[in-house]
C-alpha cells in the first residue's frame, strides 16, 4: 500500500491547489450573487452548484491517469500499483469534494434564502423524482461524481494509447445519434424519460455501475501498456 | 563470488515500423561496478534503459533483475532507480513534494542522504519545481538517484546542463556513495570524457546491437592512431578494417584497432604512435570516417 499512498500524494499535491481553485471560484460566485441579489433585490436568483462539481471532477479525471503514470511509473511503481493507487485516489477525491459541496449547499443556501428575497442554491436533485434529502443528496453527488472521474479517467486512458482519433471518431457517432431524429427519440428519448421517471436505485447505483465500469476495464490496457514508448521522458 | 545484478538474454525490442531498437541483445551486469553506457542517437540505450526498468517489456529474450524479470514485478523494481535525462519532475511541487514522494517508492530511501545532497547542490528544499533552472532539476533528480539507495541504479545523462561546479559536487558524492560498493551504477552518456574516471565497464551499443563491453582500460588500450609517410602506409589507409584516416601532405594518420590487420601492417612501417581519447575511439568504432583532413 505504501506505493498507492505515493500515488495519492503526487495525485493530492496537484489536486489540492485545484480544489483550492475551483471552490474559491464557486464560493466567489455565490457570495456575489447573494451581494447582488441584496443590492438589486430580483424577484427570482436561482444557482444551481453540482452540476458545476460534476463538470469540474469530469476534467480532473483526465489528469488522474497522466499524474499517476507520469511520476508514478519512473519511480518504479508497477502499472497494477499506480492503476489501483489513482483509482483510489478518485474515491477520496469523489468524497472530499462531495463533503465540501454539501457544507457548501447545506451553509449558503439557507443563507442566501435569509439574506436575500429572492435568490436560492437548487440541487439537480430536486428535478428529478427522487426526494431531497441530506442522504440523498450526498449519495447522489458522490455516485455523479465518481460516474464523471471515472468516465474521463477511462476516455484519458484511450487517449494515452490511441491517440484522439478513436475519441473523437465516438464524439461524432454519439453528436450524428442526438442530431438523428429516430434514433433520438427511440434511444435518448428512453433514456431521459427512464431517469426523469426512474427510482432511487436508476440514480444512485447507475452512476455507481458506470463508475465501476470506466474504472475496471481499462485495466486490462494498463497492465499491458508500454510507458514512455516515445524517446521524450514527459509525456504529453 | 559477484552477485550478477541484471541478466539480458537475446532481447529484442522493436519500435513500430522503422524497426529501430535492440537486436538480440545479451549482457550481464555484476554488483558494485560502475558501468558507462555510450553510443551514438538512436543506438538503443534509452530502449535499453527503458526494458530493464520494467517501463517497456520485451519482444522476445528475457532481462533478469536480482533473478526476477522487472516488467510488472515490484520486488524488482524496488531494487532500481531510473533517473531519466530531463526526469519528469511537476513543475507544481516543492522540491521537498519531490522528496516526500519519492520516499514512498524507494524501499531503501535515505533522508539524510537526501537532506545533504540538497545542501551540497545549494538547493532550498522550498522552492518550486517550476522556479529552477534545468541544472537544478536536474540536481534535484540526482539527489533522488542518490539517496534511493537503489542497489542497481541508472544515471541518464547525469550531467546534462549542469555547470562545472556542480558536476564536480554530483560526482564528489557518488564517489562517496560508491565507496561501500554495494551499488551497481550505470552511466549513460554522449560525452564519455569527463564521466571516464569513474566508470569501470563500458557498454556500447551501436544501431541496436551490443558492439563492446569491456573494462574501460582495455578499451582504450584497443586502439591507436599510427602516424606515418602516406605512401608506406598506403596499405593499412585502403584497409576496410582502418577506423580513421587523415592526412595532411604526406603525412597520414591512420586510427586501427590492435587486433586487427591494419595493426599488423602499420607496425612494419616507421611510424609514431599515439593513444586516441575514448570519446574519438567511440566515435570512429560507430561511424568509419575513412577520409578527414589532419587538425
Amino acid at each position: 500500500m505504501k506505493e498507492q499512498r505515493g500515488i495519492w500524494q503526487i495525485i493530492w499535491i496537484e489536486m489540492s491547489k485545484s480544489f483550492v481553485w475551483f471552490w474559491s471560484i464557486l464560493l466567489g460566485f455565490i457570495v456575489l450573487g447573494i451581494a447582488l441579489s441584496m443590492i438589486y433585490e430580483p424577484s427570482e436568483v436561482i444557482f444551481q452548484t453540482n452540476a458545476a462539481m460534476y463538470i469540474y471532477f469530469a476534467v480532473i479525471g483526465a489528469q488522474l491517469f497522466k499524474l499517476g503514470l507520469n511520476y508514478g511509473s519512473t519511480m518504479g511503481s508497477t502499472r497494477h500499483q499506480l492503476y489501483t493507487g489513482v483509482v483510489l485516489s478518485a474515491l477520496v477525491l469523489a468524497a472530499i469534494g462531495t463533503a465540501i459541496h454539501s457544507v457548501v449547499y447545506y451553509s449558503f443556501g439557507p443563507l442566501a434564502q435569509g439574506l436575500t428575497s429572492g435568490m436560492d442554491l437548487i440541487h439537480l436533485l430536486g428535478l428529478l423524482p427522487v426526494e431531497e434529502t441530506v442522504f440523498t443528496v450526498i449519495l447522489f453527488d458522490f455516485s455523479t461524481s465518481l460516474m464523471a472521474l471515472g468516465l474521463s479517467f477511462a476516455f484519458s486512458i484511450l487517449y494515452y494509447k490511441y491517440g484522439g482519433l478513436p475519441l473523437m471518431i465516438a464524439g461524432g457517432v454519439v453528436a450524428l445519434s442526438v442530431m438523428y431524429s429516430p434514433i433520438r427519440n427511440s434511444f435518448w428519448g428512453e433514456i431521459v424519460s427512464w431517469i426523469m421517471t426512474g427510482g432511487a436505485v436508476e440514480l444512485f447505483a447507475i452512476p455507481l455501475v458506470f463508475a465501476a465500469l470506466a474504472f475496471s476495464l481499462p485495466y486490462l490496457l494498463v497492465v499491458r501498456l508500454n510507458i514512455y514508448l516515445k524517446e521524450s521522458a514527459s509525456l504529453k | 563470488m559477484t552477485e550478477t545484478v541484471v541478466e539480458i538474454r537475446n532481447l529484442t525490442f522493436y519500435h513500430s515500423r522503422d524497426k529501430k531498437g535492440l537486436k538480440d541483445l545479451s549482457l550481464s551486469l555484476e554488483q558494485g561496478k560502475v558501468y558507462g553506457l555510450w553510443g551514438r542517437n538512436g543506438a538503443g540505450k534509452t530502449t535499453l534503459m527503458k526494458l530493464m526498468t520494467g517501463l517497456l517489456k520485451p519482444q522476445h529474450g528475457s532481462i533478469t533483475l536480482f533473478g526476477e524479470e522487472p516488467f510488472e514485478n515490484r520486488r524488482a523494481l524496488g531494487k532500481i532507480c531510473f533517473i531519466q535525462e530531463n526526469h519528469p519532475l511537476n513543475p507544481a511541487w516543492r522540491i521537498r513534494d519531490v522528496m516526500k514522494v519519492a520516499a514512498y517508492f524507494y524501499p531503501a530511501w535515505d533522508p539524510e542522504m537526501a537532506e545533504s545532497s540538497l545542501r551540497a547542490f545549494s538547493l532550498d528544499p522550498g522552492k518550486k519545481v517550476k522556479t529552477l533552472s534545468k541544472g537544478m532539476r536536474t540536481a534535484v533528480a540526482l539527489t533522488v538517484g542518490l539517496a534511493s539507495k537503489a542497489p542497481f541504479t541508472i544515471f541518464d545523462e547525469p550531467t546534462n546542463g549542469l555547470d562545472a561546479a556542480v558536476r564536480e559536487i554530483f560526482y564528489n558524492l557518488l564517489i562517496s556513495e560508491l565507496e561501500e560498493g554495494e551499488r551497481t551504477v550505470m552511466l549513460s552518456t554522449h560525452f564519455i570524457q569527463e564521466l571516464q574516471a569513474y566508470i569501470e565497464d563500458m557498454v556500447v551499443l551501436h544501431d541496436g546491437e551490443l558492439i563492446l563491453h569491456e573494462p574501460i582500460e582495455s578499451i582504450r588500450e584497443r586502439a591507436v592512431y599510427v602516424t606515418g609517410r602516406k605512401k608506406e602506409l598506403e596499405e593499412v589507409i585502403s584497409h576496410p578494417e582502418a577506423l580513421e584516416v587523415k592526412t595532411l601532405g604526406s603525412s597520414a594518420s591512420v586510427l586501427v584497432e590492435k587486433t586487427g590487420e591494419p595493426w599488423q601492417l602499420a607496425q612494419k612501417q616507421d611510424i609514431t604512435m599515439e593513444t586516441p581519447s575514448l570519446q574519438d575511439y567511440l566515435l570512429r568504432k560507430t561511424d568509419r570516417k575513412k577520409e578527414g583532413v589532419w587538425s
